[in-house]
């Protein structure tokens, strides 16, 4: 038998991607039992959980406790999904209110590393060669001012200025108003940059 | 070496990416272990209903007692007074005693 032309094995293989199974597709086999169509769901927006909450958990296991907390909701969740929003801004949702909801349980703890982190003086600009460094050690440090300001201001600093979100996808992702998100902006910059400037003076 | 000012310093931080792939590695097969531990420890409709019974119960015991208490008053019975009032009271229905205590 003649071996079939290279160009039918590349349009096999775009059929192939095609068919991949939708959102959509994949919420509903999961809510049928089907557990290997959520490690699917999960697999598609994996790096963006991880992405965000790296933002918020310190460490690798805070990290993946976090991660792992905001599938768990995701798939209790699912029978209540509608499908009037796309799934993408329903996980969104999920992954932002479980890291806000994580800086508040942590609080006391965060509180008392805040403490002890001022003597060990983060805040001191060390000499570096390599930009990825400096990348890193900045922060480092903008990590430490956002462990002193309160959960809401942190959730807003970090998913403005860090993630680049907008005002408005913020306040629907927070479910907080567009001009209480603007307020909290400013704010939380202002004291921020207080801190930075006030704590390496010393 | 010069201090970067507040605004270089969000925009380094911004463009630190943070490396989570050791913490990504596994993932799923971790979380659909967690699914299914979470699966067989969930609580069944006997356990949900069972507290929710339970939680009923104890919500009503006001009420009850409130029921007891307009019960005792409509129906006129009469309490005796003192140390061993309603004791003695409750004694004097017992088959033994063919005599109320306050005869006594």
């Amino acid at each position: 038998m003649r071996p079939l032309p290279a160009i039918l094995y590349f349009d096999k293989k775009r059929i192939v991607s095609t068919e991949q199974p939708t959102d959509a597709e994949l919420v509903l086999q999961t809510t049928a039992g089907d557990e290997t169509a959520f490690a699917v769901l999960a697999g598609r927006y994996r790096s963006r959980a991880f992405s965000t909450a790296s933002r918020f958990a310190r460490g690798k296991q805070e990290l993946e406790d976090l991660t792992q907390d905001i599938f768990l909701k995701i798939w209790k969740g699912l029978p209540t999904f509608r499908e009037d929003a796309p799934f993408e801004h329903w996980c969104m949702k999920i992954i932002v209110r479980t890291c806000y909801d994580f800086l508040r349980k942590n609080r006391k703890r965060r509180e008392n590393e805040v403490l002890a982190g001022e003597s060990t003086s983060l805040l001191e600009t060390k000499k570096a060669d390599f930009p990825d460094s400096r990348r890193k050690e900045a922060w480092e440090v903008v990590h430490h001012l956002l462990s002193q300001l309160n959960e809401k201001d942190r959730t807003v600093v970090t998913l403005l200025d860090l993630e680049e979100r907008s005002v408005k996808e913020i306040a629907q992702l927070t479910g907080w108003s567009e001009s209480n998100v603007k307020v909290r902006a400013h704010r939380a910059r202002k004291k921020m940059k207080h801190l930075y400037e006030t704590q390496s003076e010393r | 070496m010069k201090k970067p000012t507040f605004e270089e310093l969000i925009d380094s931080a911004k463009n630190h990416q943070i490396d989570t792939s050791a913490a990504e590695f596994g993932f799923e097969t971790r979380l659909l272990a967690s699914i299914r531990e979470l699966g067989q420890t969930e609580t069944g409709f006997l356990d949900v209903f069972g507290s929710w019974l339970w939680k009923s119960s104890l919500g009503l015991a006001p009420v009850v007692a409130i029921l007891i208490t307009l019960a005792i008053i409509m129906n006129g019975i009469d309490i005796p007074n003192g140390t061993s009032g309603v004791v003695a009271y409750a004694i004097d229905f017992l088959p033994f005693s063919d005599q109320t205590l306050s005869d006594r």
